[in-house]
Formats: C-alpha cells, sequence, structure tokens
C-alpha cells in the first residue's frame, strides 16, 4: 500500500519535464541487502536501466536491471568498497559509492599488515604522550559513539509523518468496510 | 491605522539601516553530496550578520525541517552556543536519503529597545542532498516567509536571485527585503553604513531581485509591521514581523 502510494507520488511530483536529463543514483543497505534508486534530474524514475555493481577495484560483483520505478536491490556480495553504476543510455549514467564502513567491513588497507605483537618487555617502543594518547582515545570514543548518536539523534526526529497517517486511514476504511459487509449479511439473513 | 503603517514602513526604510536584525539559520553545507559529511551541522541564531555582532536569542519556539514534503519538529535536537560571542543555538541533522532540505526556526518575540518594539523573524535556510531538487519552493508555511524564485542552491556569486514575499500565503507588493552579507569572520569592511544593509522592495507581485557581488552566505529579510501589538509592562507595542531566507553563493570556478 505504502509502496504504491509512494510510487504514486513520485509520478506525480516528477510529472515536471526536466530537459537536462542528470541521473541521480541513491544506495542505502536495509538489512543484508542494498537499495538501489535511480531517479532523473526532475524525479522520473529511470526504468529498465542498466545497473552494475563494482567492488573498489573495479570487477563486476553484481549486475542487473531496474523496475518500473527505477529500483533495484541485491544482497551485499561483499564486505569492501560497492560502486553502484546505473546506465540508462544516451549517456545518462550516474552512480553512488558504499564505503566499507557503511556497509559493516573493514576497508582493504585497514586489513593489510597485522600489527607486531606488544610484549611488556619492550621498553625500548616509544610511548604516547599525554595529548597522543588523548586523541587516539577520542577517536576510538568518536568511532564508538557515533552510531549511538546517529540512533539518538533519528529517535529525536521520528515522527508520524504521511506515511504513517495513510496506514492509519487505511485501517480505518477497512474496519469501516468490515462493519458494513458484517452489517449487509444480517440484513440478507433476516427473513 | 494604514497611516501608521505607511508612517513606520517609511521609518524602517529611512532608520539608520546599520544594526539590522537577522533571524539566522547557517548550515554546515548548502549541498550535500555522496563524498561529503553527511551529518549537518546547523547554527541559528539572531545577529547583525554584517557587522559580525551578535545578540541573545532565546531558544527558538520552532525549529524544524520539511523534508520529503514531511514536517518534522527538530526543537528536541536544539543545543545552546554562542554565535558571535551571543547566546545561540545549535542541531546536527543526520543527511540519510536524496531530497531538499528546508529548515525553519520561529523565535520567541525579541524585545528591542533601541526601536521600541517586538522582533519576530521567521527564518528558513533550503539544504540540497545526493542529486535531489524539487520542492525548493514550497512555502513553510510561515506568517511571513520569503519562497524562492530561483532554486536557492547551486548558485554563483553575481547569479541574480528572485524570491516572493508572502504575508499568510498571499504575496505582499511593496515590502522592503534587507539584504545583508554574513561578514562571519569580520573582514569584510563597508566603505559606509548605507553599504551594511542593502534593501530593494518586492514589486506589485510581491517579487524581489537581488544580485550579491561575492560569494559566502547573504541573508534577505523581508519586514513588516505586524497588525497584531504585543504587551509589554501593560503597553501595547508594535511588532516587526521578518520573513528571513539564507541562500549560499559560492565563486565562479571557471576560466
Amino acid at each position: 500500500m505504502t509502496r504504491i502510494v509512494v510510487f504514486v507520488v513520485t509520478l506525480v511530483v516528477g510529472a515536471t519535464p526536466g530537459w537536462a536529463h542528470r541521473l541521480n543514483v541513491f544506495a542505502y543497505l536495509e538489512g543484508e541487502r542494498v537499495f538501489v534508486e535511480a531517479r532523473f534530474k526532475g524525479g522520473t524514475p529511470a526504468q529498465d536501466s542498466d545497473v552494475r555493481v563494482e567492488d573498489g577495484a573495479g570487477a563486476t560483483l553484481v549486475s542487473g536491471r531496474t523496475d518500473r520505478e527505477g529500483k533495484f536491490d541485491f544482497a551485499v556480495p561483499a564486505r569492501g568498497e560497492l560502486v553502484v553504476i546505473v546506465d540508462a543510455g544516451e549517456g545518462h549514467r550516474g552512480q553512488w559509492k558504499l564505503s566499507a564502513a557503511e556497509l559493516g567491513g573493514t576497508s582493504s588497507s585497514a586489513a593489510s599488515p597485522p600489527p607486531p605483537p606488544s610484549s611488556p618487555t619492550a621498553a625500548a617502543a616509544p610511548t604516547l604522550d599525554a595529548t597522543q594518547l588523548e586523541a587516539a582515545l577520542e577517536r576510538v570514543l568518536e568511532r564508538k559513539l557515533a552510531p549511538m548518536r546517529q540512533m539518538l539523534i533519528e529517535q529525536q526526529m521520528r515522527e508520524p509523518g504521511w506515511r504513517e497517517a495513510l496506514g492509519g486511514l487505511g485501517w480505518v476504511v477497512a474496519a469501516v468496510a468490515a462493519g458494513m459487509a458484517l452489517l449487509a449479511r444480517r440484513k440478507y439473513r433476516r427473513p | 491605522m494604514s497611516r501608521l503603517r505607511t508612517l513606520s514602513l517609511a521609518a524602517l526604510l529611512l532608520a539608520p539601516a546599520a544594526w539590522a536584525h537577522f533571524g539566522m539559520i547557517i548550515p554546515s553545507d548548502s549541498m550535500v553530496m555522496m563524498e561529503d559529511n553527511r551529518t549537518l551541522a546547523l547554527t541559528l541564531s539572531f545577529s547583525h550578520p554584517c557587522e559580525a555582532e551578535g545578540m541573545e536569542m532565546a531558544r527558538p519556539a520552532a525549529f524544524g525541517v520539511i523534508a520529503d514534503g514531511s514536517r518534522l519538529d527538530l526543537s528536541a535536537t536544539l543545543q545552546p552556543t554562542q554565535v558571535l560571542g551571543h547566546a545561540g543555538w545549535k542541531a546536527e541533522y543526520a543527511v540519510k536519503r536524496p531530497g531538499v532540505l528546508t529548515f525553519f526556526m520561529s523565535p520567541q518575540p525579541y524585545w528591542e529597545p533601541a526601536e521600541d518594539c517586538f522582533i519576530v523573524h521567521h527564518t528558513k535556510s533550503v539544504v540540497a542532498a545526493f542529486g535531489e531538487e524539487e520542492g525548493w519552493n514550497q512555502p513553510v508555511g510561515l506568517p511571513l516567509e520569503i519562497v524562492p524564485l530561483t532554486r536557492p542552491f547551486g548558485l554563483y556569486a553575481g547569479n541574480v536571485f528572485s524570491g516572493v514575499v508572502l504575508k499568510d500565503g498571499k504575496p505582499l507588493a511593496g515590502a522592503p527585503v534587507e539584504v545583508e552579507y554574513y561578514n562571519r569572520d569580520g573582514r569584510l569592511s563597508p566603505p559606509n553604513d548605507y553599504f551594511i544593509t542593502q534593501t530593494v522592495l518586492t514589486d506589485e507581485r510581491g517579487a524581489f531581485h537581488y544580485s550579491p557581488p561575492a560569494a559566502g552566505w547573504w541573508g534577505f529579510a523581508a519586514l513588516v509591521e505586524d497588525e497584531k501589538t504585543m504587551p509589554r509592562e501593560g503597553q501595547e507595542k508594535s511588532v516587526e514581523l521578518g520573513g528571513v531566507l539564507w541562500v549560499e553563493f559560492t565563486a565562479w570556478p571557471g576560466p
């Protein structure tokens, strides 16, 4: 239901003709799948367009085509960086990059040399001074706290929008329909 | 009454242009692109932008955003901060999806003893994200508001910027729109006081036009005296209504 409404709204909003046919590609992760949306400037969906998903090195991992709503989705093929390229032909091409961090993986560069094993006797190793330690701690804390802060902000911002309102209306309509059906049945049962 | 309004309008136009007050919403970025920081930092204040002079701002009565056609109340995200050495407000907003975000703020009335009136500036700033650009001319529905006629992002310094002033949703003819550059670092010293605040008037359809000479954030403040007064210490005082829009202009990067 919501999907259809969103689609209709997209169609209505997208009715403005755009002469500059820039192609906007957007992709986001939800659970274990990546959802892709491709729209022209003005909002018209890029239907039945080529989608290619590459890793950071340019190797194709997934390919497919967008649907009538300019959408495409796929299971996360790898935890590294992904580049989603949509090609609608006639030079209309757009792309979106999903970083390794966004996909919950580690970047390939971080996976290179493992840190040397530390030992308590390695007194010769350079020690961190107070400011360096503070900076390092701040970096770690920032990394750990960023998602939590994001969650907090989102929670604060969330409030019923028109989608929820429409969903609610749907329930009202359904309830009224059920009631009428019940009444009608009673009426017809009467001799 | 109408004579009084004409008089006060004249006073607005003739009064020393220096010390023009502006409600302000300055986002960290007017266009959020794929590679950019996706958490916007917004700074809210009530200031004299060109003179880089701050004023104390009480917690805004309303702060929110219109995104994807729905309106979100963001007042719970406001944190106190200092702007130009005075109390202001800040907030963070995580940009999740492509879209045009219209941030808006309605302040508590500010008592200005020098002008013997209250000042209420309803203020907006528009941010575009990830290539989407539909919806930049949707009115928020503020009592006094500038609705852009020029797309308010991706503008070069020197581009003509046009907007229409709506009072209670209807175009307002002959209204002064004050224009100021946000002299954030105080590097600009205007040649004389006339240059601090420039003024354009709306035409019969409520539209105005302005072409900023340099890159940076520019504020447009449509001003009108409210029909309603507000009491202060047993006396009814007039209210200066402002509809303010902040727009970023970028230096021409080309040859």
